[in-house]
Order: C-alpha cells, then sequence, then structure tokens
C-alpha cells in the first residue's frame, strides 16, 4: 500500500513537473509528429488566421519527409506560401512562431523521454533557402548526446530591437506598410517616366518585328518557289480531290484551311528555279538588245536637242554666207566667210585674214589691220530667193522628220524602226499602227 | 640743261596724263558693242561719254586744269583712232567702214574737248 501510495505520489509529481515546463498549453502524452504540428496549429486556423490548407500541406511535408520543420523554416512557409499571413494579418506571425518554438521543444523532449514510440527518428527539417543564426539550431540535437533540453532557444524574432512581444506585431505591420508605400511610389515614379509602359510598348513591338520578319521571309520563300513553276491544275485538283474524297457534308473552315495548307506545303516542296546556259545567252542578248535601243535612242534624242539649239542660236550668232570680196583696182575675187548679223557683218581679210566688222549694207569694206578696200559682191535677188528655197527644203525635212514619234527611229537604210519590238517598216503609216497595238 | 629737264619732265607728265586719259577711255566704252556704235552713227548720238561720265571727268580735271590744259591740244581724232585700233579693233573697224563713221568721231571730240574746255574755265 505504502508502495502504491510512493509510486502515486511519484507520478504526482512528474506531472507537476510537466505542468511547470509548459505552462500554457497541456500536451498530450505523445502524439505523431503531423498531429503535433496540427495540434499547435490550430487555434490559428480556427480563428482564421491561417488556412488550413497550409496546414494540411505542412502535414503531408512531415510525412513525407519524416521531419518537422524547425522555426525558422515555418517562419518562411508561412511567410513565402499561401499560409493566409498577409497584409496586416503578418503580425501573428512572431507570436505563433514563439508558441511553435516553445511545443516543438517540448514535444521533442517527449519524444526522446520515450524510446519505445515508432517515429522516434523524426528529425527536424531546415529551411534551405534561410541559414538559421549560428545559435539557433536546437532541434539536431537528437544525435547529439550533449543536448540540454534546459535551455531555452532564443526565436527567430529575437533580433528585433525591442523586446516587448506585444510591440512586435505593431512594429512589422508598420514596416510591411512602408514596404508597401515604397512600391507603390517606385510604381508611380515608373508611370510617371513612362518607362514601364514603354517596356512593354518595346517589347511589343520588337515581337511585332520579328513576326513581320518571319512573314516576309516566308512570302519571299513561297514566291520564289512559285517562280519556280507554280502549281500544275492537275496538282490542285489532287489536293482538293484527296481533302474532299470521303466528304459529304458542306465544307467547312476547316477543310479549306486543311487544302491551303496541303498546296503551301506542296509549293515548297517544289525545287527552286533553276538557270539553263540558254536561257543565260536568251537575257544576255535581250539585255544587250534593250542597251543598244537606249543607246540608240539617246543619241536621237542629243541630235534633236543640238538641232534644237542651232536653230535657236541662228539669231544670236548669226548666219553664215560665202562673199565674194574684190580688191578695189584688181580683178582678182577672193571668196570670204561672212557672218551677217542684225545691223553688221562679220568678215575676214582675205589679205590678213583680220577681221572686219562693217554695217550689213556696206558696199566697200576696209580692213582695219591692213587697210586694203574690199568691194563686196551680194548676189541677185533671184538668186538669193533660189538659195532661200534650197535652205527652206531640209528643214521641211527636219519637220516631216519631228513629226515621227518618238517610238520610231529611222534607221541607214531609211525604214523606220520600232524601239519597243525592233521591227522595221518602209512605210510610216504602217509603223505608227504598229505603234497603237503597244498602246 | 634745266630746260631740257623741264622738257622732259612735262612730256612724261604728258604722257602719264594721255596713259591715264586711255585708260579712263577704254573703261568707259568697255560695254559698247560694234551694234551701238552702227546705230549711234547712223543716228548721230553720243554714245561713248554718257552724261555721268561727263561729269566725273569735269571733277578730275577741274583738279588738275593746268596739266589738262597742256596735253588739250596732244588729244585729236588720229590719237583716239590709234587707241582704238590697238584697244577696241571691232569699234575702231566699224568706225572706218561705217560711212560718217570718222566724222561722226571728230564731232564727238570736240564736243567733249569743247564742253570740258568750258567747264574748266
Amino acid at each position: 500500500m505504502v508502495l502504491v501510495k510512493a509510486k502515486k505520489e511519484e507520478e504526482k509529481q512528474t506531472e507537476v513537473k510537466t505542468e511547470t515546463n509548459i505552462p500554457q498549453i497541456p500536451l498530450p502524452e505523445i502524439e505523431e509528429p503531423d498531429k503535433f504540428f496540427e495540434r499547435v496549429l490550430k487555434p490559428y486556423v480556427d480563428m482564421g488566421i491561417i488556412n488550413k490548407n497550409f496546414v494540411e500541406w505542412e502535414k503531408y511535408k512531415i510525412k513525407v519527409e519524416n521531419a518537422l520543420p524547425d522555426p525558422a523554416a515555418l517562419q518562411h512557409d508561412l511567410t513565402n506560401l499561401d499560409s493566409g499571413l498577409s497584409g496586416k494579418k503578418a503580425g501573428y506571425l512572431p507570436f505563433i512562431i514563439k508558441i511553435y518554438t516553445q511545443e516543438l521543444s517540448a514535444y521533442l523532449e517527449k519524444l526522446k523521454s520515450n524510446p519505445t514510440i515508432a517515429y522516434q527518428g523524426i528529425s527536424v527539417s531546415q529551411n534551405p533557402t534561410i541559414p538559421p543564426p549560428p545559435h539557433y539550431n536546437p532541434y539536431l540535437h537528437l544525435y547529439n548526446p550533449s543536448y540540454n533540453p534546459s535551455y531555452s532557444y532564443p526565436i527567430a524574432l529575437s533580433t528585433i530591437p525591442s523586446q516587448n512581444p506585444d510591440l512586435l506585431p505593431t512594429i512589422l505591420q508598420l514596416f510591411q506598410k512602408e514596404q508597401e508605400l515604397a512600391a507603390l511610389k517606385k510604381e508611380i515614379e515608373e508611370l510617371k517616366k513612362g518607362t514601364k509602359e514603354d517596356k512593354y510598348a518595346e517589347y511589343i513591338r520588337e515581337l511585332e518585328r520579328e513576326r513581320r520578319e518571319e512573314l516576309k521571309q516566308r512570302i519571299s520563300e513561297l514566291e520564289k518557289r512559285l517562280e519556280a513553276g507554280g502549281l500544275s491544275k492537275e496538282d490542285i485538283k489532287e489536293i482538293i480531290d484527296e481533302t474532299f474524297k470521303e466528304k459529304e457534308e458542306k465544307v467547312t473552315k476547316k477543310d479549306l484551311e486543311r487544302v491551303v495548307e496541303m498546296l503551301s506545303k506542296k509549293i515548297e516542296s517544289r525545287p527552286l528555279k533553276s538557270i539553263t546556259p540558254e536561257q543565260i545567252e536568251l537575257e544576255k542578248i535581250n539585255k544587250e538588245y534593250e542597251f543598244k535601243m537606249a543607246e540608240l535612242l539617246q543619241k536621237k534624242e542629243q541630235a534633236r536637242s543640238i538641232a534644237d539649239s542651232i536653230k535657236e542660236g541662228i539669231g544670236l550668232l548669226g548666219k553664215a554666207f560665202i562673199r565674194t570680196l574684190i580688191e578695189e583696182g584688181g580683178i582678182e575675187q577672193h571668196q570670204a566667210q561672212t557672218i551677217e548679223r542684225k545691223n553688221l557683218m562679220e568678215l575676214l581679210c582675205p589679205a590678213c585674214k583680220s577681221k572686219i566688222i562693217a554695217p550689213i549694207d556696206a558696199e566697200k569694206v576696209i580692213c582695219p589691220s591692213c587697210n586694203k578696200i574690199w568691194k563686196v559682191e551680194r548676189p541677185s535677188s533671184s538668186q538669193s530667193k533660189q538659195k532661200e528655197e534650197e535652205e527652206e527644203l531640209p528643214e521641211q525635212e527636219e519637220e516631216e522628220k519631228e513629226e515621227l514619234p518618238k517610238a520610231l527611229i529611222k534607221d541607214v537604210e531609211g525604214n523606220l524602226v520600232c524601239a519597243f519590238c525592233g521591227r522595221k517598216f518602209s512605210e510610216k503609216k504602217e509603223a505608227i499602227e504598229h505603234l497603237k497595238e503597244h498602246e | 640743261m634745266a630746260i631740257k629737264v623741264k622738257n622732259f619732265l612735262s612730256n612724261v607728265l604728258i604722257e602719264a596724263s594721255l596713259k591715264l586719259g586711255r585708260d579712263f577711255l577704254n573703261e568707259k566704252i568697255k560695254n559698247v558693242t560694234p551694234d551701238d556704235l552702227i546705230e549711234a552713227i547712223k543716228d548721230d548720238k553720243s554714245i561713248i561719254i554718257p552724261e555721268n561720265i561727263k561729269k566725273e571727268g569735269i571733277e578730275t580735271l577741274k583738279r588738275y586744269s593746268k596739266l589738262f590744259m597742256k596735253f588739250y591740244n596732244e588729244i585729236n581724232t588720229e590719237l583716239i583712232l590709234t587707241w582704238l585700233k590697238e584697244d577696241r579693233p571691232d569699234l575702231y573697224s566699224v568706225i572706218i567702214n561705217t560711212p560718217n563713221g570718222i566724222r561722226w568721231i571728230e564731232k564727238e571730240i570736240e564736243n567733249i574737248k569743247n564742253m570740258l574746255l568750258k567747264e574748266i574755265k
């Protein structure tokens, strides 16, 4: 009986001890790690602070990895995953982590004291992305015999300057608001500068440009292949027959698209245009012919422009004649080139070749250089008329020439040649009618 | 000896003046064409020395009136024709080949000389 009493007293003492170790939440005897996790976070789920899905996910992770998350890892997950602790709710985070740290410490201690439990080998997983501070990694003690469970480990947010835990949520809240404000300011500045919009617009433009280039390349390729002869009627018929062989319903857009696709494939499969030596030779001859025709036309234009300028210039330069000069008192006749202008005539002295300028109607001229006097012989009126008529004749011919259309050229034999095709004509009418065909 | 030097100097001065006169004439007739000259001779008009040239010449001559009086007699039709023959053979040819050409130039020179003399006096 005494023994039983003593045992009871011992049990009571151990109970009191455990109560003093973790005073806030009474721990169950030993539960599974995922259940432990669920139990710790359940109050926050019930209060709507943490999402239920998040807890489920963490439970699943614990089962798969056979490891409980350390406080830092949990803090990381709570902030980075869809835990529900965003915005103002983030203020609860330090408190939750603090409680979790305490609970985890107690849970691990319990596990150590009971070697019979199947899930004794459970470890504490660390967050690989956030290395814990050197003084803060207490749960690797499972494999460390020098582990001291009475040591109170600081929580992750112990680095915050304020020692008052009640102020932490407020500080965090303020900090988060500040960050949000800074982000908003940045966004406003970007929008004001137009950099944000420009970036998107530039990106879209670049994409458009690339697309256009691709299309151009594709079109040019297809054009090249079409130059090679394109598709014959038979090819097209074959494709259409093949597409609508088993088709009894109405033709849909998809069917047509398929036909187009097949046609383009067929065109693509054709070889590029190949040029034979004969074709090259023919091309050469054609080019030479075109060049010669162009040259002839140019020459014709030049001759025309020269003739026009001469005609216009005669008025200014004067008309040239050959006049007979007889020295005063002599019989010998001399031919002298004479240029007659408005009021005067210019002639060269037959003796000294000096220029004599005299009024146009002068019958006698004196050379200013050698002082010889020359009698100027003029043709009679009938002779001059004949000469004038003779002079007019070539002008008429020129007029006839001018009447010819530009596309007609006279060759050496006097035939008219078409500038477009090179065909020769003996008669002007025929040539003009032929030109109408070209028009 | 002194007289010789004086004569020499006076000749030099006259020569220099004549040279100036020749250049002056050439400058003033540089734009005259044979056509213009023929018309001027036919219509008996003064073309070589227009009104503005007269004024300029008078201003210069008034300043060098003594010198002008010295080479006044040296300027005659022959001298002017000699200058023209050398400097403007086209105009010279027109003058000698146009009826009344020589008479026109003589008259022109006399008129100018008289006019200038009147102005100086």
